[in-house]
């Protein structure tokens, strides 16, 4: 396919006007004349508010700062007295200039230490303004187009099919804007378009004219409806979401399919004017100069001009005229990104988009995929890509024990199968159809669950293929063969999104944080291992070496240099973007000026050079010195820890002396404790001995107390007797002196 | 497919050296002058024959470019063999070998054994790097050597076999435990080779003559 050539030159022409404009109002701003540019401004403003009273519904629908961009623009003429203004303001203070030549070299100062981002939203919000003033004037000048007919039918459908992906666009560029999640705050604003895409979708079957003009009547048709119940349907943009979201699922029309991607992707909001243009003109002008361009932009040039031709090989879109833009592109997104620069995997994706649009909206949608959905994926290390793995992995662990089980048992590691899937978004790996469908979604969504859903869904559907295969060289045969077979991309589309509801954004972000670590480690262990391995002459020898001749340390450096050259190089490119910059903005004006600029952007590009060589070998040095110390200090450390083991076996000792000690005197106590016990045992025999004495003394006794006592009876019974017997003998004393009274007196 | 042994290659060197042509001969025997690059990883097998025993090759052709080298690490684990190729006609690929060599001797177990390949040799008219370099850094650093050309078909076989039989030899030397896998080798369930002698060294027939 041709690409619309005629566009683009009229693309061209617009930017170069928009430059100018941007030119003007950055030298005003430049000119420290800002009091002039308040008026200014508010004069425009004043008069935007007029025109929107009247111009106001007709553009309701589109985003805010559009709107007033384009009131702006349809005060045209009020900005053109202001312009000539402006000029005349310039020309009134050229005596000044060549004070000012110093302002911006002390902004290419501090901006040439800054990151690239920052210097390239300087350049954006330079040429905000008049960027999205000349969207609209283009957009204009399109329906115009449409009104005579006069382009040829590429434009025309270009410029057809544009207002009705303005919603989407809105909704998407504010993404582009913010982010991300924005979503749902515009959605509003796509809602009111979506019929016009479900019905231009239907006529799909019909001849293409035809399908062109209903979507054109569609648009404007609904468009106009839309205007009108605008305010009605802004509560219902929840549905709406979702029906755009299960459209996007059943796959995009394959004619609208680059004009739906941009506007996914944002192209507009991201597009800065003149950029793409800058970036390819820096290209040719090191071109010429050859000897400046930096080594690794060499290497990347070299790599590009190796890939192109391997770049979908046979395909008839790529010939001369495709692969230049090809190489255009590609060169111009490594001159944008240098932490990216050029990696393999960007030329499919680079040519995929080339077949669906314009060359400078591929390059824009290319930054978009690369710089925010895949941020940090193709950068040196690959860092994202190799978490995203280990993301990946544990997913299928989760849910797919078995399959993953069996791939171990085959030695078979995951990211074999899900590397060359994830890092070529499926391009070359599955049929065609399929990847343009996953594409489809992955830019609708604007991030990367969708690679996350499809590589599951595939393990889904080839799940149970693949446990049966006894080898690991069938198992990734027969995956690489997806590439070559027919199946159903509906089917898969539906699996993922469908099936796999839970791997959400949110979800893998906290996968991410969780591995990202673990990768980070091992990434910085390598590059300490790498100048281990550089400088591994040994400590000894080095520290000699250091002490003896500097100049071969000053060698050894160099290796470090090298690697510090991409650096060095992303430096002198931002610093040259800044000299492009620069040289756009003093363009009419200040042609004598520029020399300076550019002998002062050479100096301090050299001392910038230098200021790092020297930074590199201070650092070498002073990892040298570490190295020395962490040796030292374990010297020392050895030292202490011997003396501390004598002290400890010191004690040892004397503790083992103690315990003898003690033993010793427990069997003293033992023996004591005997003798004791063996007294106490005597004393009991002589106590119980006594005891046996007295028991015989008391027996003694009571034998005795009988014996007392017949003794006693005995007496008692004498007694008794003896009673008896005076009884007796008084009784015969009695009888006696009776007789004897007898006898005397006889009477 | 019965084999008496699997060997686990790995195919390494610069982007655009030529190492999924020289896979593509030696599995397909075919050359195709222009084909998609390779991302991260492709894969190829193949049956060969030494000393009358099965022997299959697995191959693993990875990435060239330098950012891959963080994702194509993984595949040296349990590599038996690899081939390092450069591009004769490219210097650079030449001055690149050091650092190829130095990834694989940290990645890769100690007995891997590498073959260095000066790919392109049909290009001698464009000739960079001379046979006796090639020679001698393959001696300086005990590598196999031989130029090869993807496109004639020149020592392509050769390349493959050679690398085979020196893994070959250490697994009669003793030098592997072929039970551990780590080694990337695995002893096969039909290896034992019938009474036929028919075969030739480099056939490439499955052993089917053991079922």
């Amino acid at each position: 396919k041709p690409l619309p050539e005629e566009n683009k030159e009229s693309l061209h022409v617009e930017a170069s006007e928009g430059n100018e404009e941007a030119a003007i109002e950055a030298k005003e701003e430049t000119t420290s004349e800002k009091e002039h540019k308040v008026i200014f401004q508010s004069e425009a403003t004043q008069l935007n508010v007029e025109a929107a009273s009247e111009e106001g519904c007709r553009k309701t629908c589109q985003g805010e700062a559009i709107k007033v961009k384009e009131e702006v623009d349809s005060v045209d003429e009020s900005k053109e007295t202001s312009q000539t203004e402006a000029t005349e303001l310039e020309e009134g203070v050229a005596s000044k200039r060549i004070k000012e030549g110093d302002a911006p070299s002390t902004k290419l100062d501090s901006a040439g230490s800054t990151e690239k981002p920052d210097s390239a939203s300087l350049q954006e919000s330079k040429t905000e303004k008049p960027d999205s003033a000349h969207s609209t004037e283009s957009e204009r000048e399109k329906e115009v187009q449409l009104a005579e007919e006069t382009k040829t039918r590429k434009v025309e459908r270009w410029a057809k099919t544009r207002p009705v992906l303005c919603a989407i666009e809105n909704m998407m560029n504010s993404r582009a804007k913010k982010g991300k999640n924005m979503k749902n705050m515009n959605m509003n604003e796509s809602g009111d378009h979506l019929p016009s895409i479900k019905e231009a979708r239907s006529p799909e079957p019909e001849s293409e004219d035809e399908f062109e003009e209903k979507v054109c009547v569609n648009v404007r048709s609904s468009r106009e409806e839309n205007d009108a119940g605008n305010e009605a349907s802004q509560e219902s943009f929840f549905p709406w979401k979702e029906e755009l979201e299960s459209l996007v699922h059943g796959g995009v029309p394959k004619d609208l399919r680059g004009e739906v991607w941009q506007a996914f992707v944002g192209v507009k909001a991201r597009r800065v004017e003149r950029y793409y243009e800058d970036l390819l003109a820096q290209e040719t002008y090191e071109d010429d100069q050859q000897s400046n361009s930096s080594g690794v932009f060499r290497k990347w040039k070299r790599q590009i001009e190796k890939d192109l031709p391997r770049t979908f090989p046979g395909h008839p879109a790529l010939n001369d005229n495709g692969r230049d833009s090809l190489r255009r592109l590609l060169l111009a997104y490594a001159r944008h990104n240098p932490s990216v620069g050029y990696c393999q995997a960007m030329n499919f994706f680079a040519g995929l988009l080339l077949l669906l649009m314009p060359e400078e909206n591929a390059f824009w949608t290319l930054v978009g995929i690369i710089d925010n959905y895949f941020d940090g994926y193709y950068t040196e290390e690959m860092i994202e890509s190799q978490v995203d793995q280990l993301v990946f992995e544990e997913l299928m662990r989760e849910r797919f024990p078995k399959l993953v089980n069996h791939l171990d048992y085959l030695g078979v590691q995951v990211a074999w199968i899900s590397g060359p899937w994830f890092l070529s978004i499926f391009v070359n790996m599955l049929p065609w159809e399929s990847v343009l469908r996953i594409w489809d979604v992955l830019l609708f969504e604007g991030n990367r669950v969708m690679l996350f859903r499809t590589a599951l869904a595939l393990m889904e559907l080839y799940g149970p293929a693949l446990v049966t295969t006894k080898d690991a060289g069938d198992a990734i045969t027969l995956l690489q063969s997806l590439a070559g077979s027919t199946f159903d991309s509906s089917q898969l589309v539906l699996t993922a999104c469908m099936g796999f509801l839970a791997v959400t954004d949110a979800r893998l972000q906290d996968l991410r944080d969780k591995h990202r670590p673990a990768v980070l480690a091992i990434v910085e262990e390598r590059t300490k291992r790498g100048r281990v391995w550089k400088d591994s002459k040994g400590l000894a020898s080095k520290l000699y070496s250091f002490k003896h001749d500097r100049g071969s340390l000053l060698e050894e450096t160099k290796p470090a240099q090298e690697v510090a050259d991409g650096d060095i190089s992303n430096l002198e490119t931002r610093s040259s973007n800044l000299d492009e910059l620069l040289c756009s903005l003093n363009a009419d004006s200040e042609v004598d000026s520029l020399p300076d600029l550019q002998e002062q952007v050479d100096w301090m590009k050299v001392e910038l050079c230098r200021l790092l060589e020297e930074k590199r070998a201070a650092i070498l040095r002073a990892e040298e010195l570490e190295t020395a110390l962490v040796e030292m200090v374990k010297e020392d450390n050895r030292r202490q820890l011997s003396a501390k083991i004598e002290q400890l076996e010191q004690e040892v000792a004397d503790l083992q002396q103690a315990l003898a000690d003690k033993k010793e005197q427990e069997a003293a106590m033992l023996k004591v404790l005997m003798r004791l016990e063996q007294e106490q045992r005597i004393t009991e025999d002589a106590r119980r001995n006594t005891e046996q004495d007295a028991d015989a003394q008391r027996y003694a006794v009571t034998v005795l107390q009988e014996k007392y006592e017949k003794a006693m009876a005995s007496i008692a019974q004498m007694e008794k007797r003896v009673v008896m017997a005076e009884s007796m003998l008084e009784a015969t004393l009695q009888y006696q002196s009776g007789q004897a009274k007898a006898l005397s007196s006889p009477r | 497919m019965s084999y008496a042994y699997l060997f686990k290659y790995i195919i390494i060197g610069d982007t655009g050296v030529g190492k999924s042509c020289l896979l593509l001969q030696f599995t397909d025997k075919r050359f195709q002058p222009v084909h998609d690059l390779t991302i991260g990883v492709e894969f190829g097998a193949r049956m060969i024959t030494i000393d009358n025993k099965p022997i299959k090759l697995q191959i693993w052709d990875t990435a060239g470019q330098e950012s891959f080298r963080s994702i194509t690490r993984s595949y040296y684990r349990g590599a038996a063999g690899a081939l390092l190729v450069y591009d004769i006609t490219r210097r650079e690929t030449f001055n690149h070998l050091a650092s190829w060599l130095e990834d694989a001797r940290q990645h890769a177990n100690a007995n891997m054994t590498i073959m260095l390949i000066g790919n392109k040799c049909d290009l001698a008219h464009r000739r960079a790097v001379t046979t006796e370099e090639g020679e001698q850094f393959a001696k300086d650093h005990g590598l196999i050597f031989m130029e090869a050309s993807a496109k004639t078909a020149q020592n392509v076989e050769e390349a493959f076999i050679k690398t085979a039989a020196t893994i070959y030899k250490k697994i009669q030397d003793g030098v592997f435990d072929v039970s551990n896998e780590s080694y990337g080798i695995k002893v096969g369930y039909g290896g034992i080779p019938g009474p036929s002698g028919g075969r030739d060294g480099s056939s490439s027939q499955g052993g089917g003559c053991c079922n």
